[in-house]
């Protein structure tokens, strides 16, 4: 009895979890951090349209209790920041809407720059920064506010910007690389009326006179929306492309062979002092009236290689690891983001299948160079690849005489980074080994069964793909285990990967595979399904349902535990962010104090001993409770960013 | 009833059935045809009536037993001591301990024996503890349903059914017994998974430690006199060599992975092989272990990450290490391990007892989190 009971109350739950958007989770949070960005009106006005919903700027002001101007100028910083989006339907008054992805994305700011920075230099980071506090800026505007800056700092660091050119220079990578991007209109509609304005373009051209009969029909009907949705998008990322776009813009000088290899080491910014000052300026500017914003899909991507090279790390050396970041970073180029929400994929594995590929000759030209590959595998490896003798031409096979020279070049600029000595010949020999190796590397990641990376074909000394769904999904179910066994137990994650592994099972079934006594699970099972991790249903064998002739099956669903622990993350994240607020609030006159331009530099002559250590523990405090922020966010990124919701 | 005296013939007959049936694979259960019985008993029943005859008189002797299979009629055997505690049993007594008898290893419910035997409450319960008495049938535990009663005969092993297998220990399970065998195909799957190399190496002045940590896939080092030398390759690896500080040399032990697709690591049936061929485990108990129990002990290994599947095969974790035999099992290395956890598992909010009530304004709140106050503190 008590069993259906408990089945009851938790198919409600799942009910609520299914039909509400995580709007109630997210708006404490996204208010929070607004506030803490944008000051108090900004933040009214945007807890008002996060809790009423989509309103006019009349009723908004009604709802808030704010004047129509201080409205107004609300709207203009949420607007510029992309918190709010609006739309105006032919001649009705214009709606406007909270942004929840980029409210929240507040919060990633911190990790964005810090990403770019050691990718791009410090330069670029501090541009990301500006981007940030700008929410989106017109090239010209960004130089200016770049000046005055760079002058009132009055330090001069080799990487810092200081002329037009070094800003434009370091604005055409990072738009190459895809970080920032250029602003499009679709980005101010909200998405509901993008989706509506889809289906009744859909709707005029091909359903005008007939109904939508059937679930057939119905399908369709949806798949072409979905087409609709998507070639509106990519044709705006053409447009804007086209109009003012990297390759429209400007030349680029062929003073240089080296091709893609070298740009790509430029973007990825290994190379230590090889790019030369001339060269950072000689391409012609950038478009003055180009309008640019931080494109946070692409850089979730870079956060993705991030975190699976943190579970590789777990299980194999740190050579493989630097294979494996090396072949993740040369796919980045092909991907825009984790995930397209308008592709229509069968399943998983479809899905996978239409992954981008690259190959070895493509990804080595990322590894880092002062990784020696040969480490990290056994000594039979070391000896099965050729060290002397003539150069086994069989090994480019499938390459063609341009090919060849290509991987010359290449080689040697590769071992030239990090050997100084050496003919032509032994650098080919060394090249062609450390193909050999890489490729070793690569072999031990796809033979672990959780395939990390898959073999296509031997194009390119070997075709690789990384299965990126399969890959979130390990992710997911991780984040999930990790929190059963810090709430519950390893026993307890046990149980949930055996019913992960297994699909719905009975108890005595779960007891047996888990090789634990149905007494040990029984208490265990119920606190997971307390906690709502894992789940309960019954299957009557008559048509009485009575209880004690049901079967009770348990079963995991990840889906829901994701959402579930998405929630939870954003709540957490909320009580860190009030806890900061209140910590602050203590030691608000000691800041103040501190903050005196008086005491500023004279802290111990005005500071008393007590008062600094307060201090202290205030700055303490505030790190630790931001740095847990951001690796919160960690969480929510595997479980929002990378799964694509 | 049965007449006192069995025959010379009939008691000639039933010896060299009975010595067909044990030796053959079924034992006991052997069942006889009317041909395989008519093929032994050629000597003494010429024909047909002659060997019904002779059944007969063993049947009521209760030395052969009659039962049918795929619609023709069969006999099994009986052992003698049983024949004789059945030839005093009453017809109650009598068709429960057929009942039992026909259930063989699997047992039989003491609920379904009053079903089937149709005979009231009382006098099964009385029977059943006569026949008990007489050392004919035995209660066992069955792990499907451990509060029934089930009887099985008195000289039969349960089976795997009914006992729950090689891990059941009176139906209990035993946990020992599957850490030790767990312990075991980590230490026979660790050998062969890694090729373990001990590398002296002159110690530096920054620790490998530290160098593994810089960047995301920067690896340091410079190459000494030209020759390749192995360094620590992971962190769990370099650990060792902290004993080693005072030293000008540090030992360390590298694992390092096969070549992809040359190994095969060990399958379900080697490591069956080898734990069973082992003198670890009592001879008995390791006859007994089947490669679908292995195997069972294996998927509980990978569900635990001390195992990964490799192809066919098994590898260990890399850092995994087994417990030298004799050691208490040592928990808190894989606590350790677990304590890394995500942002959120850090926090006092993952594992806060309130966190539905928390909120402002509420009882509970960030600010006056008694939680908060602890792990900053503690933090600081």
């Amino acid at each position: 009895m008590a069993q259906a009971q408990v089945t009851i109350r938790n198919l409600s739950t799942h009910e609520e979890l299914n039909s509400d958007p995580p709007q109630l989770q997210v708006s404490e949070l996204c208010t929070l951090l607004v506030r803490d960005s944008y000051g108090e009106l900004s933040s009214q006005v945007f807890s008002t349209l996060a809790l009423c919903g989509r309103l006019t700027s009349t009723a908004l002001a009604g709802c808030s209790g704010l004047s129509p101007r201080q409205v107004k100028s609300g709207l203009v910083v949420l607007i510029q920041q992309y918190l709010a989006l609006y739309y105006t339907h032919e001649d009705r008054p214009t709606a406007y809407e909270v942004d929840w992805r980029n409210a929240y994305a507040l919060v990633r700011s911190g990790k964005i720059t810090e990403l770019v920075e050691e990718r791009f230099g410090e330069g670029a980071g501090q541009v990301m920064s500006h981007l940030f506090l700008l929410g989106h800026a017109r090239i010209g505007d960004l130089a200016d506010a770049y000046r005055l800056t760079s002058k009132r700092s009055g330090v001069t660091k080799p990487d810092t910007i200081e002329s037009v050119g070094q800003l434009h220079h370091v604005l055409k990578r990072l738009l190459d690389s895809g970080m920032i991007s250029r602003v499009r209109k679709l980005d101010y509609k909200p998405e509901a009326d993008v989706q509506r304005e889809a289906e009744s373009s859909i709707w005029h051209e091909g359903y005008k006179d007939a109904k939508i009969y059937g679930p057939k029909k119905r399908a369709e009907y949806k798949v072409d929306v979905q087409k609709r949705l998507k070639t509106w998008r990519n044709d705006a990322e053409r447009a804007v492309l086209a109009s003012n776009g990297v390759h429209a813009g400007r030349k680029r000088k062929s003073t240089d062979g080296a091709g893609p290899a070298l740009k790509r080491r430029k973007i990825q910014g290994h190379l230590p002092n090889d790019v030369s000052a001339q060269d950072e300026e000689d391409d012609s500017l950038l478009e003055e009236s180009t309008i640019v914003r931080v494109n946070q899909e692409k850089c979730a991507v870079a956060f993705r290689k991030w975190q699976l090279l943190n579970v590789v790390t777990r299980t194999f050396p740190p050579q493989t690891l630097a294979a494996y970041s090396a072949l993740l970073h040369s796919l980045e180029d092909h991907t825009s983001k984790c995930r397209d929400r308008f592709e229509d994929y069968a399943d998983d594995v479809d899905e996978d299948e239409h992954q981008p590929t690259t190959t070895t000759l493509e990804a080595i030209s990322y590894l880092h160079p002062s990784v020696d590959l040969a480490e990290g595998l056994s000594s039979s490896v070391n000896s099965s690849i050729p060290t002397n003798g003539r150069l086994r031409f069989s090994d480019f096979e499938s390459e063609d005489e341009d090919d060849l020279t290509n991987v010359r070049f290449k080689g040697r600029g590769f071992e030239v980074s990090h050997k100084s000595k050496g003919t032509q010949s032994n650098d080919l020999l060394d090249w062609n080994k450390q193909l050999g190796l890489f490729e070793q590397h690569l072999n031990i990641l796809a033979e672990h069964s959780d395939g990390f990376v898959t073999k296509l074909g031997t194009s390119g000394r070997g075709e690789w793909r990384v299965n990126f769904r399969q890959l979130t999904r390990l992710l997911v179910q991780m984040e999930i285990e990790t929190l059963v066994s810090a709430r519950f137990g390893n026993v307890h994650r046990r149980l949930v990967r055996v019913l992960h592994a297994r699909g719905k099972l009975e108890e005595k079934q779960v007891a047996k595979v888990a090789m634990l006594t149905q007494r040990e699970i029984r208490s265990m099972l119920t606190s997971l399904h307390n906690a709502g991790i894992i789940e309960l249903q019954e299957v009557p064998r008559d048509t009485v349902r009575q209880p004690n002739k049901c079967i009770y099956l348990w079963y995991f669903d990840q889906e829901r535990c994701r959402r579930l622990l998405l929630f939870d993350t954003y709540k957490s994240m909320t009580r860190l962010v009030q806890r900061i607020k209140s910590e602050k609030a203590h030691a608000q006159h000691l800041i103040d104090k501190a903050e005196r331009l008086d005491v500023v530099n004279h802290e111990e002559e005005y500071l008393s001993v007590q008062e600094r250590e307060a201090l202290r523990r205030w700055r303490d405090v505030e790190e630790q409770l931001l740095t847990q922020l951001a690796r919160q966010d960690d969480v929510v990124l595997t479980l929002r960013d990378f799964h694509g919701e | 009833m049965a007449p006192l005296e069995l025959s010379a013939e009939c008691d000639e007959l039933y010896s060299t059935l009975l010595t067909a049936a044990t030796e053959s694979e079924e034992g006991l259960k052997k069942q006889f045809f009317q041909k395989d019985v008519a093929e032994v008993a050629k000597k003494t029943a010429k024909s047909v009536t002659e060997l019904l005859k002779v059944i007969q008189e063993l049947q009521n002797h209760a030395l052969l037993r009659a039962s049918r299979w795929q619609g023709s009629l069969c006999w099994s055997t009986r052992p003698r001591g049983a024949a004789e505690h059945i030839r005093v049993l009453n017809t109650n007594e009598r068709t429960l301990y057929e009942y039992v008898e026909d259930a063989h290893t699997k047992g039989i419910w003491l609920k379904d024996l009053k079903k089937r035997s149709g005979i009231e409450d009382g006098k099964v319960q009385k029977a059943m503890s006569k026949l008990e008495g007489a050392r004919l049938v035995k209660v066992i535990k069955n792990v499907r349903a451990p509060a029934q009663k089930t009887y099985m005969l008195f000289h039969l092993v349960p089976s795997d059914d009914v006992t729950g297998g090689s891990f059941f220990d009176a139906g209990d399970l035993d946990e020992v017994l599957i850490e030790e065998v767990a312990n075991l195909i980590v230490f026979h799957v660790k050998m062969a998974s890694w090729e373990e190399s001990k590398v002296r190496q002159p110690r530096r002045g920054r620790s490998p430690v530290d160098a593994d940590h810089q960047g995301d896939d920067a690896v340091a080092g410079a190459e000494t006199n030209g020759k390749k030398r192995k360094r620590t390759a992971d962190i769990e690896d370099s650990v060792p060599a902290r004993k080693h500080r005072s030293r000008d040399y540090e030992d360390i032990v590298v694992q390092l992975a096969w070549p992809a697709g040359t190994r095969e690591y060990p399958t379900a049936n080697g490591i069956h092989n080898f734990v069973t061929t082992m003198d670890a485990i009592r001879a008995s108990k390791a006859q007994q272990l089947t490669v679908a129990e292995i195997q069972g002990v294996i998927d509980m290994l990978v569900w635990d990450d001390k195992l990964e599947k490799v192809g066919a095969g098994y590898r260990t974790v890399r850092g995994i290490s087994f417990r030298p035999p004799g050691a208490v099992a040592d928990d808190e290395d894989e606590e350790d391990l677990e304590k890394v956890g995500n942002g959120l598992t850090q926090t006092p909010c993952a594992k806060c007892p309130v966190f539905d009530l928390c909120g402002e304004g509420g009882p509970v709140s960030a600010r006056n989190c008694e939680y908060f106050a602890e792990w900053l503190n503690h933090g600081t």
